[in-house]
């Protein structure tokens, strides 16, 4: 019930905006945001829409992952995804004593660490093929 | 369909409080009750408050891009501090002017303060969201927070500026609203803003553009229902810009203005809290509310009685509220969300667009016949509304309604299970649901199923593996790259 509350609100408030009055606000909606950068996969009006516009590249056989790459990727993350990625990932700890240190259910915990560890993957990627990171 | 109650973590209300304070403060704008007042008592007639109209709304659409590009390249806290000091520098000028003209430049800086802070607090509020959760689906209850607390500060400023106007001058309230924007300044430099660009990467403008204007060539339903928002908005804008002039035409107190102009703004809540209860669609209620608009816009012509017109501007305010917002769900209905940006700002700029000559027009046809005889082009524009809202929903009738937004993961869930097969850009979403074993079994086999026969999709899970397992191994971690602020729970 609080939910669908909110949810009337908001969207009043984002419809709202279509109201056009002097104090309304400028329309702007959010697609979902993609965890992956949409421009790595094929469009709708494409062949085979939604698959990998480009497959992504294989990495170099075990070991070649520097730890200080691993770390820098880490580090570039925004704070609150740094913090469950380092107590999940890193420390290992399960996602009831997570949700104990930061209000994070099981369910935000995994929506987190799905992006954060993308941001790691594109940020690792990068590292180990230069000629492609500059575009 | 994954389905959940979804918790605020403590450090996401922590983090929007300066953002919601400053917003708040923001909606403290003294004088907009009087503002029609004022302009009379320096020597506006409707006509040039037509001319001030058009003024801000062709500042808007120009100033929309670079503002929307700067806030995304530069910083969105000082996108909305700019707009406040705009807002400073609009009540400063408008206090300071004896004519037409200073007050018109006024409006036109009020212009840049639209411009700035339009869409601004949003995209800060889903990428907060995004930054603490991980997940877009907070993201409408916190707008929705956000958005109750300004309307409050509007209602608050529209009963408070009156009282002001009465006891001390109407130029005033002008000078009285400027140290109250100082303080939501301060608000917004206190608030510790997302820096997720890279990971949030939100459309372009631009791009916004392009894909509506090849919806609005390709879909003709898009088309019809484009510019029944458009038209609606332009009549509701219509109402809040132009309704005080009758109240000036009857020479109604100052203290007067306050209360109407709370009343008037709070159409836009209840409204929006009646839309979700009427079956809009259902035609003895579309008959009633068309009915109700078009008697309200021609009491406007006639009526000499204060309370009968407020009544009607209310009730038609209300009226409109509701068909906006209906004609706004059935927009998003008939786009995907892919291109609901872009598609929702082509109407948004379709409203300003309309309302520059509508209210040059408006303000001509007022002064030279008197306001009451203006609102025919009322009357005429609910004419249109009518028609194109008819139209819409006869034509969507039947159409199943879809949930106007839906995280990644739900979308890419729904995605999937209407195409009967998992793309890559739906799997990807999945991933750690997948390794965290909280997949329902359906889902589980579809993602099972794709990795089998994708390599793209096996080098990307294995990669991802990799990257947690190697993660592991950093344990334990230097300490400048511990998670700041570890609270104890």
């Amino acid at each position: 019930m609080k939910v669908s509350i909110g949810r009337m609100i908001a969207n009043l408030g984002a419809r709202g905006r279509a109201l056009g009055n002097r104090f309304a606000w400028w329309s702007r909606w959010f697609p979902p945001a993609p965890t992956v950068d949409a421009e790595r996969f094929r469009g709708a009006d494409e062949p085979y829409p939604d698959h990998w516009r480009e497959f992504p590249r294989p990495w170099p056989a075990a070991n070649a992952l520097e730890p200080e790459a691993l770390k820098a990727a880490l580090a570039a993350l925004p704070d609150p995804w740094r913090r469950v990625v380092i107590l999940r990932d890193i420390d290992g700890r399960p996602p009831g004593e997570v949700s104990a240190a930061t209000g994070l259910t099981a369910e935000q915990q995994r929506d987190v660490l799905n992006r954060a560890r993308e941001l790691i993957w594109e940020e690792l990627g990068r590292g180990l093929e230069p000629d492609r990171g500059g575009s | 369909m994954i389905t959940k109650d979804a918790a605020t973590p403590r450090t996401l209300a922590r983090r929007l409080l300066p953002l919601q304070i400053g917003v708040a403060l923001q909606g403290l704008i003294l004088w907009v009750p009087i503002e029609k007042l004022f302009m009379t008592q320096i020597g506006f007639d409707a006509a040039t408050v037509g001319v001030m109209a058009a003024a801000y709304a062709a500042v808007v659409p120009l100033l929309e891009v670079p503002s929307g590009i700067l806030a995304d390249r530069w910083s969105r806290s000082w996108i909305l501090i700019l707009g406040c000091v705009a807002l400073m520098l609009s009540s400063l000028i408008g206090g300071l002017s004896r004519n037409v003209i200073a007050y018109v430049i006024a409006a036109m800086v009020l212009g840049i303060y639209f411009a700035f802070s339009s869409g601004t607090v949003d995209s800060i509020v889903y990428d907060t969201v995004l930054e603490e959760t991980g997940s877009n689906e907070l993201y409408e209850t916190w707008i929705g927070r956000i958005r109750a607390v300004e309307s409050a500060g509007f209602v608050l400023s529209s009963l408070a500026g009156g009282v002001l106007a009465q006891y001390t001058s109407t130029r005033f309230t002008y000078f009285a609203t400027i140290p109250l924007i100082g303080l939501a300044i301060i608000g917004f430099l206190r608030f510790n803003e997302p820096r997720l660009h890279q990971a949030a990467e939100r459309v372009s403008l631009r791009s916004h553009v392009a894909l509506t204007f090849r919806t609005m060539i390709t879909s003709r339903a898009v088309v019809g229902v484009l510019l029944l928002v458009a038209t609606a908005g332009l009549l509701s804008q219509a109402v809040f810009e132009f309704g005080p002039l009758w109240l000036v035409a009857l020479a109604a107190p100052a203290v007067l203005y306050g209360p109407y102009w709370a009343v008037l703004v709070s159409t836009l809540g209840i409204g929006g809290l009646l839309a979700g209860k009427l079956h809009v669609e259902r035609r003895l209620m579309l008959a009633m509310l068309i009915i109700l608009s078009l008697a309200t816009a021609l009491l406007l012509t006639w009526t000499r009685s204060l309370a009968v017109l407020v009544a009607a501007q209310v009730v038609l305010a209300l009226v409109l509220a509701i068909v906006a917002i209906h004609a706004s769900r059935l927009l998003h209905d008939a786009v995907p969300s892919s291109i609901r940006a872009g598609v929702s700002s082509g109407a948004g700029t379709m409203t300003w667009i309309l309302f520059l000559p509508f209210s040059l027009v408006f303000g001509w046809a007022a002064r030279e016949n008197g306001v009451h005889w203006s609102g025919f082009m009322l009357a005429g524009a609910v004419v249109v509304v009518a028609v194109l809202l008819v139209v819409s929903v006869r034509a969507s009738r039947g159409a199943a309604p879809v949930e106007v937004a839906l995280t990644a993961k739900e979308e890419a869930v729904e995605v999937s299970q209407r195409a009967q097969e998992l793309a890559c850009k739906q799997l990807v979403e999945l991933v750690a649901d997948y390794l965290d074993d909280a997949l329902s079994p359906e889902m589980r086999a579809k993602f099972e199923e794709h990795i089998s026969g994708c390599d793209g999709c096996t080098i990307y899970l294995s990669q991802t593996q990799r990257i947690i397992a190697e993660l592991k191994d950093l344990s334990p971690l230097p300490d400048n790259l511990e998670a700041p602020r570890t609270e104890r729970a």
